[in-house]
């Protein structure tokens, strides 16, 4: 079995030393020797141990959500992994745990090691839910981004912590996703409104991902507290459930509901037309919904893991996420938009990517200390039984 | 003769041994993980496991527990129960007391009127109510639908039986995703149903996103299995009792009564008890094809944890498990009282296609309402596999092959998950199968509280699969630190390990109700003209119990090739991704590449399955 000796990184009984630790690896030899499948088995040496021994280019191990590194469509992931390669003495590693950020607070939490240096895709709640998770000291710590070459192009609304251990690096927003022909065949014009959903027309004709387990459906009820407020949200959702509305178990699902022709309208982005083009499929059956000529902003940002023994590498690549040409580069293959100003997009793509007038969204104090208990609320409303 | 003594101490002491090793198994993979994790619920905060020994008056809370029972959301009108004992619940007091107002309206003012009365306001289900609920319509629909389906695999002979029976364990590999986008594309508003219904000039069915669909998804998942149990049993029906019986004058109809069907009930609510529990526990299903509405338990548990809430999870956890563990105890009591005896003389099969008779008829329209919820979503999902915006096309399987030869190495590659799914698949076998026959085969044996160690064996079904898996990623994927020293366990042989201690309550279930109905003097027999208690095993058990076997097998491999929750977590950072890990990556804007590696896992499981069944059948031969 992959049994594994590690030695915590906090252990002062240095004594032990080497020859324990070389003990415990070779107890995991003795174990591969034995059985043949063995195979993903890492062994994380201490910071003490690999300072003496390390030649060559360091290893930078990022974690991001699957997607960003393999989707079937397209994904940035192996382009950055190579032209980070190309420009710095580094080797990129991508780190996807299936729990992402819940997999690092549980790691903190039991007190075990997090070993990974940098945390891209970290959205405003998700930096709530890690502070609100930990009693005290944090999973990330700030960067000093002054010295990042980019730095002054970076749109100032897109910034979203306090401290500046997250920084934005890519945005897209959340909006309905119309088949217009079938309203069509209905009669029935896009919904323009947050009341228009609640309309007799709309009955059974809306899908959105389960909040508790999308963060595309969470943004949209974060988007329906905006409108209707603390004290009024519940009711809205309240008139929606007697809409029919269907709130499914992932964007996934949704999704492919939608596709299917089960409903005209799913809660999604943005860039879905950019897919839509792609694959051929006629623009009509992807109509982008603004509601009251909003969209909510959906921010994607980087940080660095507390503790982390690369500090400045990872701050190097940080600096290079930035970077207009690799903003440009990101934002095409993640199909989102960048966050600094001087990245230039090819023409098509910035056609397919709609914006609203007036893009909304709540930052980190706004959400502090009240997802929970929105969620909660909301959740049992809905499955009441 | 005096060499005997000797070997029978040498095989109790092999027993032993084995049985160490798979309580060892148990403990590491599964006991142990899983109480890392519910032990939260009964933990004040800020104390740990040990406390629970070290400093229990200070430690031990039961506040978790009676928050959820006494939770209107979670328990409906019977949280009174726990809330307020002697109060009457919701409605029915509300209910009364309006009755009585008019009846006897001076009597209400009383005082222990006033006193027992409750108003909670009106009499709901609670989530765990609700959720009892649709479980139990879900079990009683996969027997409605599965008995007759072991009748025809078990009465009839027809070509390509043998493969339908082994296609049976099919649908339980299917990843819930996948099951919902054939659901859709057979059931849905653009359904193939609805287009036959139309083209028919019939009225439509709009199910989706009902209780309905939920119930019949379950019974997708949980219909062949009661078949497969039960048409195994009904192999083993000694014919020569039909024959007796029939030959005192009994009728087709009081001989079925009499000696088939009491011989049938154990397998029929194994199945049951089965789908129960599975139906119990579902989540994914119920959100994909219901929506939150339609919640159950298992949704609150998944929430709970995905907001690293531990005591509600843990809490939720503990209930859970009870009422399941409950249900199958009850069902193991009832299982050791069935004093039914079976040999290897099972009725020749009628063959199916000859002249026209009642009983053929109903088997076409069997096989008419089986093509429509089983074979229609299949199929559905294959022609989904290969169509586009533009008609036919081959560009998804197009995808596959380029993911084959172009991914990264951080990437998913179709075939490294087709062969690790196998490799784990029959690893699990050749850990599960012996597992379970051991525990069946001690299960037997009469002792004190026998029937409490046979609901612990079943335990693995019985535990959320949330929970197991919160379980393994603390306890083993982060490790145990001792010594100073950190121990962590994952990778491919902790993943075979955990789909064999997931999936060998499969082969106890369909090997044990068959042991334990053995004719006991057939062993006792040939022990008494020399053999060993394995060669009486081999020799007479053996043989007897092969179809059960089987049957377990073909299940066990079914959950392991489907697992995911474990497998996900175990293979964290390597490469031991399999089949519906795959298929859970390439879920994208378009549903094609990933229906083209589902048509990937059903054809590759398919043939395993077949694989499995004849090798089966060349030893129950040998």
């Amino acid at each position: 079995m992959g049994v594994c000796m590690e030695r915590r990184r906090f252990l002062k009984s240095a004594g032990l030393g080497a020859s324990a630790l070389l003990a415990g690896c070779s107890a995991e030899d003795v174990s591969e020797t034995t059985t043949t499948t063995e195979g993903s088995t890492t062994t994380e040496t201490t910071q003490g141990t690999t300072t003496g021994t390390t030649e060559g280019p360091q290893t930078l191990l990022v974690t991001t959500y699957q997607s960003f590194v393999d989707a079937p469509s397209t994904s940035p992931g192996a382009w950055l992994k190579e032209t980070f390669e190309s420009e710095y003495d580094a080797t990129l590693e991508w780190f996807v745990p299936n729990n992402q950020l819940n997999y690092f607070l549980q790691r903190k939490q039991q007190g075990v090691t997090i070993d990974t240096d940098v945390y891209l895709g970290l959205t405003p709640e998700n930096l709530v839910h890690a502070d609100s998770t930990l009693s005290s000291g944090s999973l990330f710590e700030s960067v000093d981004t002054s010295g990042f070459e980019n730095i002054s192009h970076l749109k100032e609304n897109f910034r979203f912590d306090p401290q500046d251990r997250a920084i934005p690096f890519g945005a897209s927003f959340i909006s309905l996703v119309i088949n217009q022909d079938m309203l069509d065949e209905q009669g029935v014009p896009a919904p323009e409104t947050f009341e228009d959903l609640t309309k007799p027309e709309y009955k059974g004709s809306i899908i959105c991902p389960n909040p508790q387990n999308s963060e595309t459906g969470l943004e949209f009820l974060f988007w329906t507290i905006m409108q209707y407020g603390e004290d009024g949200y519940l009711d809205y959702w309240k008139r929606l459930q007697e809409n029919d509305i269907r709130i499914l178990k992932s964007w996934g699902s949704a999704y492919a509901a939608y596709s299917n022709g089960e409903a005209p309208i799913v809660v999604s982005y943005s860039t879905d037309q950019v897919f839509a083009d792609q694959y051929g499929e006629p623009l009509s059956k992807h109509q982008i919904g603004f509601l009251n000529n909003q969209g909510y902003q959906y921010i994607e940002g980087m940080a660095r893991f507390a503790g982390t023994d690369k500090p400045d590498l990872a701050a190097d690549f940080m600096d290079f996420m930035l970077r207009a040409d690799v903003q440009s580069e990101v934002a095409v293959r993640n199909v989102a938009n960048p966050v600094v100003d001087n990245a230039e997009l090819p023409a098509d793509f910035e056609e397919l990517t709609k914006e609203p007038e007036e893009p909304v969204g709540y930052g980190y104090e706004d959400l502090m200390g009240n997802v929970s208990g929105w969620l909660d609320a909301w959740g049992k409303q809905i499955a009441q039984q | 003769m005096t060499r005997l003594p000797v070997r029978w101490r040498a095989e109790h002491a092999l027993q032993a041994v084995a049985g160490l090793v798979v309580a060892g198994l148990l403990v590491v993979m599964f006991y142990y993980p899983v109480a890392t994790v519910l032990a939260d619920a009964f933990l004040q905060q800020g104390y740990g496991p040990l406390a629970l020994v070290l400093d229990p008056l200070h430690a031990i809370t039961t506040e978790v527990i009676h928050g959820i029972l006494a939770s209107p959301f979670f328990f409906g009108a019977a949280h009174t129960l726990f809330e307020d004992p002697v109060v009457v619940p919701g409605d029915v007091a509300t209910y009364t007391w309006t009755v009585l107002q008019t009846a006897r309206p001076t009597l209400v003012d009383r005082l222990p009127f006033v006193v027992f009365v409750h108003d909670a306001g009106h009499v709901s289900f609670g989530l765990f109510g609700f959720t009892v609920y649709q479980a139990l319509l879900s079990t009683i629909l996969s027997v409605i639908i599965g008995l007759p389906g072991a009748w025809v695999l078990a009465r009839f002979e027809f070509p390509g039986r043998k493969t339908i029976r082994s296609l049976t364990a099919v649908p339980f590999v299917m990843p819930s995703i996948m099951v919902a986008v054939g659901f859709i594309a057979m059931f849905g508003q653009q359904g193939t149903l609805n287009d036959g219904l139309r083209a028919l000039h019939l009225p439509t069915i709009n199910i989706l996103y009902s209780l309905e669909i939920i119930v019949l998804a379950h019974a997708f998942y949980d219909a062949p299995l009661v078949a497969r149990v039960t048409a195994a049993a009904w192999e083993t029906v000694d014919s020569r009792m039909v024959e007796s019986a029939r030959s005192l004058g009994a009728s087709d109809r009081t001989a079925f009564k009499h000696v088939v069907l009491p011989q049938l009930t154990p397998a029929i609510l194994t199945g049951a008890l089965l789908t129960f529990v599975f139906s119990f526990l579902s989540f994914a299903i119920v959100l994909t094809l219901g929506g939150l509405e339609y919640a159950t338990v298992e949704v609150w548990m998944y929430q709970s944890v995905r907001e690293l809430k531990f005591q509600q999870a843990a809490g939720i956890g503990v209930l859970e498990t009870t009422l399941s563990l409950a249900v199958t105890y009850a069902y193991l009591r009832y299982e050791s009282k069935q004093t039914t005896t079976r040999a290897a003389h099972p009725p020749a099969r009628k063959r199916l296609f000859e002249r026209f008779s009642l009983d053929r008829l109903a088997v076409a329209g069997i096989a008419l309402f089986a093509i429509i919820l089983f074979v229609g979503p299949v199929v559905s999902m294959l022609l989904e596999s290969v169509t586009g915006p533009q008609g036919f096309t081959l560009r998804n399987y197009a995808f596959l092959l380029q993911r084959q030869t172009e991914a990264y190495s951080f990437q998913v590659k179709p075939l490294t998950a087709v062969t690790n799914s196998l490799l784990f698949g029959v690893g699990c076998l050749l850990l599960a199968v012996p597992m379970g026959l051991l525990i069946a085969v001690l299960s037997t044996r009469g002792f004190r509280g026998r029937k409490v160690i046979d609901a612990l064996a079943m335990a693995p079904f019985a535990v959320s699969g949330v929970v197991v898996g919160l379980g393994l990623l603390r306890g083993l994927v982060f490790g145990v630190t001792l010594f100073g020293y950190r121990f962590t366990v994952s990778g491919p042989v902790a993943i075979v390990a955990a789909h064999a201690v997931g999936s060998y309550p499969f082969v106890v279930r369909n090997v044990a109700p068959i042991l334990g109905s053995l004719d006991r003097q057939l062993v006792e027999a040939a022990r008494s003209l020399g053999a060993t208690r394995t060669r009486a095993l081999y020799d007479i058990e053996l043989p007897l119990v092969a179809s059960g076997i089987l049957a377990g097998t073909a299940f066990a491999f079914a959950l392991s090739v489907g697992e995911f929750d474990s497998t996900v977590i175990l293979a964290t950072g390597g490469q031991g991704y399999t089949m519906p890990v795959a298929i859970e990556r390439f879920i994208g804007r378009r549903l094609g590449p990933a229906t083209a590696m589902g048509c990937v896992l059903l054809v590759v499981t398919a043939v395993s399955f077949v694989v499995i069944d004849r090798v089966g059948e060349g030893f129950q031969r040998g």
